[in-house]
């Protein structure tokens, strides 16, 4: 008389460990930091006529590409003096310095993406999302402040502060 | 582990939808500008002096930012007067014809300084007397 087999089944069991799965991150440092001071911007006594011109440099210090815009706007001790004063933006721009004497005058070089233009209290485009900055890259903005000729006698001696706010957005694959 | 490596998978999608509803990363970042300062002439400092029977206001000319331009003139009432090298002379003469003979009044010589080819501009008064001084009618500085 046959019995019944015993019915045993072998098992084992293995562990798989996946890797870890780090996230990128988007960076965007100017000039090194978060928020930063542009103290180089300036043109001690400008006069009418007189304008000044910086490079600004953006950092990409992510690990994800990302597009830049910029918004800027402007307060003054006296509405005349923000009226008056020209801006204008050119991105990758290079500073081209004209006289250092009366009426001192410095440039951008390059195509503007803003102005020569009054900016005012309120937020205003000046650089929209067109350029691509690519992880540990880096974008230059040439920025220039002209005091235009027609400024009125009231801006003497009053003081302008400009503003920008750059926004990096990512870039989606 | 096998739950591990189904959510990776999971996160791995959502980076790179392309949906709106799938989020996109942004950073901002602040630049504020230093405050630029307008620079302003200065105001012409105006000596006085006598100058025979009538006085002279004298200015060392200001070439900040660059050789300014002046102009003087004579206020209530109002009329240009001549510069000849950073100064004017008011004459006894001058405001006879201008005052009509009124001793007794002051005037007003104001030296006004303008950048070139701007709207910018700054001016000084001087008050000069005219009276009789001995019986001759003199224009004074004091």
């Amino acid at each position: 008389m046959g019995g019944l087999g015993t019915q045993a089944y072998w098992n084992d069991v293995e562990t798989v460990s996946g890797a870890t799965v780090t996230s990128g991150s988007l960076d965007l440092l100017v000039e090194g930091q978060q928020s930063y001071t542009w103290t180089a911007l300036d043109l001690a006594n400008i006069a009418p006529g007189e304008s000044t011109a910086k490079v600004l440099t953006l950092n990409n210090a992510g690990t994800t590409p990302f597009t830049v815009s910029i918004t800027a706007s402007a307060t003054a001790s006296d509405v005349a003096l923000r009226d008056a004063m020209r801006v204008t933006v050119v991105p990758a721009g290079t500073v081209n310095q004209t006289s250092a004497v009366y009426p001192r005058a410095q440039s951008c070089t390059g195509t503007a993406s803003f102005g020569p233009a009054a900016l005012t209290s309120s937020a205003t485009t000046v650089l929209s999302q067109s350029v691509t900055v690519d992880p540990w890259g880096s974008l230059t903005i040439c920025v220039r402040l002209q005091l235009d000729l027609s400024a009125a006698n009231e801006t003497q001696s009053d003081t302008y502060t400009p503003t920008f706010t750059l926004t990096a957005t990512q870039v989606t694959p | 582990m096998r739950r591990a490596v189904t959510v990776g998978v999971i996160a791995t999608v959502m980076l790179a939808g392309t949906s709106p509803a799938a989020g996109t990363w942004s950073d901002s970042a602040t630049v504020t500008g230093k405050s630029v300062t307008a620079g302003m002439l200065e105001a012409p400092v105006l000596g006085c002096e006598p100058s025979g029977l009538g006085s002279k206001v004298s200015w060392t000319p200001s070439t900040v930012p660059t050789a300014l331009t002046y102009t003087a003139q004579l206020l209530s009432p109002s009329s240009p007067l001549s510069i000849t090298s950073s100064s004017v002379t008011v004459t006894p003469t001058l405001l006879d014809g201008l005052l009509g003979g009124l001793l007794g009044s002051t005037v007003t010589v104001r030296v006004t300084a303008s950048l070139p080819g701007t709207s910018w501009t700054v001016s000084s008064d001087r008050v000069l007397h005219y009276r009789l001084i001995l019986v001759v009618p003199t224009v004074s500085c004091t």
